[in-house]
């Protein structure tokens, strides 16, 4: 994991999708995520609207052209907290970090890897069923968080992102993250 | 009389004592409202401000401040400690910045429709609700998802959230880890309690409960809570006051004890001197509880300080008692210059009677009725019950020579004047505002109390405490009709930078006409699954997923309009219900003002119309403590008056009145060009404190004044006025080291003023003829 480190500012392409119980299809969205060190994370959405997302000290603010900016603490949401966590140590090449707070796993090879973590607290078992984390060699390429109330968001990253269907299904973005080595 | 017979009338007057005293503890009710020692208002504007700091919202809200822990477990402790409040009847409202949307009961919810302005400038339509699910769409893929999902099939408007916007303070502190914080890493909260600030026994209660519920929190230990606002400070206040009158008493007791001893060198009659005393302390407390429903816990503290006056008359007694001379005698030649003394007295005290405050006529009222039966004890008591044999003070070694010493001192005619011009230059050089108005100077609070109650107050963006915007009307419903005719007027004050922000009655519910008017917007059930059908046309959202909003709009639009009656009963109608008072057939609407920088543009917005006014709390208070000065020196004129008339026909000499009358003024005088000149405004206290000391100064220059010609009475006369004065300024110099300021304030005038009575009184009175054989 120590060959994923990169240091700050890391910035990546992203293609989101993401699947709702409220929703037939998922919705999907590109931009950029920025990682700034530490908890600073910026989310930049440009398709197929343009929004802001800033994650800095506990504090989550999302702003949208035209719309304003609406402010909310992290800890109201629990899947970003989680992966903000998980990406913060994967980047810094610090898996202790994640120590207590999830189990993980790690299967596959180098060329072609799949690194799981499984919520370890009770608070976090009740809003996340897991997370997995799919790469290439020093590449993280996917990362993939199943929320226990039906929500489900997959991310491709860097020339992956490219490679976002309009309008995915989990099995094909599944062989998409785990095919990223070949 | 046999010593049989003065035993059996010592136990007959000690448990007629006891039977007062167990009467007197039976039936005492000592109250703790500070207001009763503030001064009656007059005008409107100062009854609203007694009301005002008695039960209005600002008294009721007290300031809270989580320190000494990581952010995270501060969160925690905060989130931990709202919901204890929140489930405790003591406490009305609790705020920490964490607004749940859940915690709204689900039979409110239709209401939003009705009470959110978003339907005021928009029109219910199709193309309004696209706009709108669009971005729910976007919210969905946004990191607030999980927060907005559960509301959005019966709230995508996210009417719930814009009132939860609207309502929360309009400052409010930074938020971490989802509550409020400030600058230096404190986690805040703002709770009001249902008790008025100014109970303390029930803010106490309060409070205790409050730090109960916070140590029961899991890992409270390393966190400490701090507690500020006008009930903590009732609180605070009375717990000092108790604490320093107790600690004064019991150190003056000792004192007094240890002095009586020196003097008399007899512990039989040090203790029957206690007696009258004792007795006019539980007349005066007898005489309060048959006038007064309830005792002030002051009037107690001050008024056993102020009978210290009362150990004059056995002291008197005593020491003018000659050698071989039955007390009956003695008390019989003393009691024409005692009765002066003490009708002197009672006549001083009356003029706390005439202040017209509450604490102060119940201490007018312990105080005459204590010295008149002290006085009445020493009369015809206390002569009956003293030993055949006593000491005659006139043989204490050193005094002859003293007196002697005094004697000769030389008594130039220009004195008066030189005092008296000392005093007009102190009085013309003294630095400083010559009088206390504000009232907060006379309420005993550490600046370390008042300092952190303002930084708190900042960081919570609580309300200034002291202007507040009141609207007059006819009705509840009128005055929230006026509210909302103001509030774009004053959106754009705010705007203008007159003010920063202003918390009016309509800002928690609009008027019935407005709310009916949102209601004429909303859609039937068919036109409103008309427009769904085609606002959520190509999107992806499940069919049949927004039943539950349907439902909602068709429950609104059935709703009757909330009144401010209707709205008390939901949980957010208590900061409502705070706003509006109803007094003599008019509602009053309390808006809290914050950061007020321009006062007359705010009172421009009457208009003319008298509905409309801008209480200025500190001038209210202080045209309250001005008009309650004015009274106190129209009664010490009449009080002067009487005094001469009185000294003049006892005395049936104008120029022995001089003598008498004389070094008292001059000595008040000077007490107060001390005082100003060492930069001390002159509060009502210190009035009331130079009367006091006044009272003492004319005992002190009645017995000098009288020229017996007789040297061994004279030593006897000086005698008695140095135990007196020794015991005055025992009494009062303690008082002087109290940390309350109205008690310090008591202590140093009167200790410096019996110490200026005594040095000009025997300078002032006429030459002592010594015996010439």
């Amino acid at each position: 994991m120590r060959a994923l480190a990169q240091p700050p500012p890391t910035t990546t392409a992203f293609a989101e999708a993401r699947f709702s119980p409220l929703l037939d299809r998922p919705l999907v969205i590109s931009g950029t995520l920025a990682w700034l060190g530490g908890d600073h994370l910026q989310r930049m959405v440009s398709a197929p609207y343009v929004e802001t997302t800033n994650i800095s000290g506990g504090d989550v603010s999302v702003t949208r052209a035209g719309r304003g900016t609406r402010h909310f603490a992290l800890t109201r949401a629990p899947a970003l907290q989680a992966l903000l966590k998980s990406m913060a140590a994967v980047l810094s090449g610090d898996p202790r970090q994640l120590e207590g707070l999830f189990d993980l796993r790690l299967d596959g090879n180098r060329a072609s890897w799949t690194l799981t973590l499984t919520p370890a607290t009770p608070e976090l078992r009740e809003k996340l069923a897991h997370i997995r984390l799919d790469g290439a060699g020093t590449t993280l390429a996917c990362i993939d968080i199943i929320e226990t109330d039906g929500n489900a968001s997959v991310d491709l990253l860097g020339p992956l992102a490219a490679r976002m269907p309009a309008s995915p299904t989990r099995a094909e973005l599944t062989t998409l993250c785990r095919g990223s080595g070949q | 009389m046999t010593p049989a017979r003065r035993a059996l009338l010592i136990l007959a007057w000690v448990l007629v004592l006891a039977l007062l005293g167990l009467l007197v503890a039976r039936s005492l009710k000592v109250g703790s409202d500070l207001r009763s020692f503030m001064p009656p208002p007059s005008t409107a504007d100062q009854k609203l401000l007694m009301e005002q700091i008695g039960e209005g919202p600002g008294s009721r809200l007290l300031l809270l401040a989580i320190a000494g822990e990581q952010p995270a477990r501060l969160a925690a402790l905060s989130r931990g400690l709202a919901a204890a409040l929140a489930r405790d009847r003591r406490f009305t409202t609790v705020a920490n910045g964490d607004f749940d949307l859940a915690s709204i009961d689900s039979n409110w919810l239709p209401y939003r429709y009705l009470l959110s302005p978003t339907l005021d400038h928009q029109s219910f339509d199709a193309a309004w609700l696209r706009d709108q699910l669009q971005q729910r769409l976007q919210d969905l893929a946004s990191p607030a998802a999980g927060m907005l999902q559960r509301w959005l099939p019966r709230d995508p408007t996210l009417e719930t959230l814009k009132l939860a916007e609207r309502w929360a303070p309009p400052n409010a502190p930074e938020l971490r880890d989802g509550v409020w914080f400030d600058a230096r890493g404190e986690a805040l909260l703002a709770v009001q309690t249902r008790a008025g600030g100014f109970d303390p026994a029930a803010q106490k209660a309060a409070i205790d409960a409050l730090h109960a519920h916070f140590a029961a929190l899991p890992q409270s230990a390393g966190a400490t809570l701090t507690v500020s606002g006008p009930g903590y400070f009732s609180v605070v206040a009375n717990a000092t006051t108790r604490a320093q009158a107790d600690r004064i008493g019991a150190l003056s007791t000792i004192g007094f004890i240890v002095l009586l001893l020196l003097a008399y060198r007899s512990p039989g009659a040090l203790l029957l001197a206690g007696l009258p005393i004792l007795s006019g302390g539980l007349a005066g407390l007898a005489a309060l509880v048959a006038m007064f429903p309830q005792v002030h816990g002051i009037t107690l503290a001050f008024g056993f300080t102020l009978l210290g006056v009362a150990q004059e008359y056995p002291i008197r007694l005593l020491s003018h008692r000659r050698a071989g001379e039955t007390a009956l005698a003695s008390v019989r030649r003393l009691w024409p210059l005692l009765l002066t003394a003490i009708a002197s007295a009672c006549i001083a005290y009356l003029a706390f009677y005439a202040s017209g405050v509450p604490g102060l006529q119940q201490l007018a009222v312990f105080t005459i009725c204590g010295l008149l039966a002290a006085g009445l004890a020493t009369r015809y008591l206390l002569p009956q019950v003293l030993p055949a044999h006593s000491r005659d003070a006139a043989s204490t070694p050193g005094l002859a020579g003293a007196r002697r010493w005094l004697d000769a001192l030389p008594r130039p005619r220009w004195i008066p004047l030189l005092v008296a011009a000392l005093v007009l230059v102190l009085l013309a050089l003294a630095p400083g505002p010559f009088w206390q108005n504000n009232l907060a100077a006379l309420t005993p609070l550490p600046a370390k109390l008042l300092a952190t109650d303002a930084r708190l107050r900042a960081a919570l963006g609580a309300p200034d405490v002291r202007y507040l915007l009141v609207l007059r009307a006819d009705s509840a419903e009128a005055v929230i009709e006026r509210s909302e005719q103001l509030q774009p007027r004053i959106a754009q004050l705010i705007e203008d930078g007159a003010l920063d922000g202003a918390e009016l009655p309509s800002r928690y519910l609009p008027s019935a006409s407005t709310q009916r008017a949102r209601q004429a917007k909303l859609p039937d059930r068919a036109a409103l699954q008309a427009m769904l059908a085609s606002a959520t046309a190509g999107m992806p959202f499940r069919d049949g997923l927004f039943a539950p909003f349907v439902a909602d709009v068709e429950a609104a639009r059935q709703l009757p309009p909330l009144t401010p009656q209707s709205f008390a009963t939901s949980p957010l109608g208590q900061r409502l219900a705070s706003m509006l008072v109803r007094r003599d057939g008019h509602w009053l609407g309390l808006a809290t003002l914050s950061g007020v920088h321009d006062p007359a543009a705010l009172r421009a917005l009457d208009g003319g119309s008298g509905t409309v006014r801008l209480l200025d709390i500190k001038g209210a208070s202080e045209s309250l403590v001005a008009a309650y000065r004015s009274r106190i020196l129209q009664a010490l004129a009449i009080a002067l008056v009487l005094l001469v008339a009185t000294i003049s026909l006892a005395l049936r000499s104008a120029r022995r009145a001089w003598h008498v009358l004389g070094p008292m003024t001059l000595a008040t005088f000077l007490v107060l060009a001390v005082e100003r000149a060492m930069g001390t405004p002159i509060s009502l206290f210190h009035l009331i404190a130079l009367i006091l000391a006044a009272g003492l100064g004319l005992h002190y220059a009645l017995f000098f004044e009288r020229d017996s010609g007789d040297f061994a009475e004279q030593c006897r006369t000086l005698h008695a006025t140095v135990v007196c004065v020794l015991s005055a300024l025992l009494v009062f110099g303690a008082l002087a080291w109290a940390s309350i300021p109205v008690l310090r304030a008591i202590g140093l005038t009167v200790a410096l003023g019996v110490a200026f009575h005594f040095c000009l009184s025997i300078l002032m009175a006429p030459h002592a003829h010594a015996r010439q054989d």
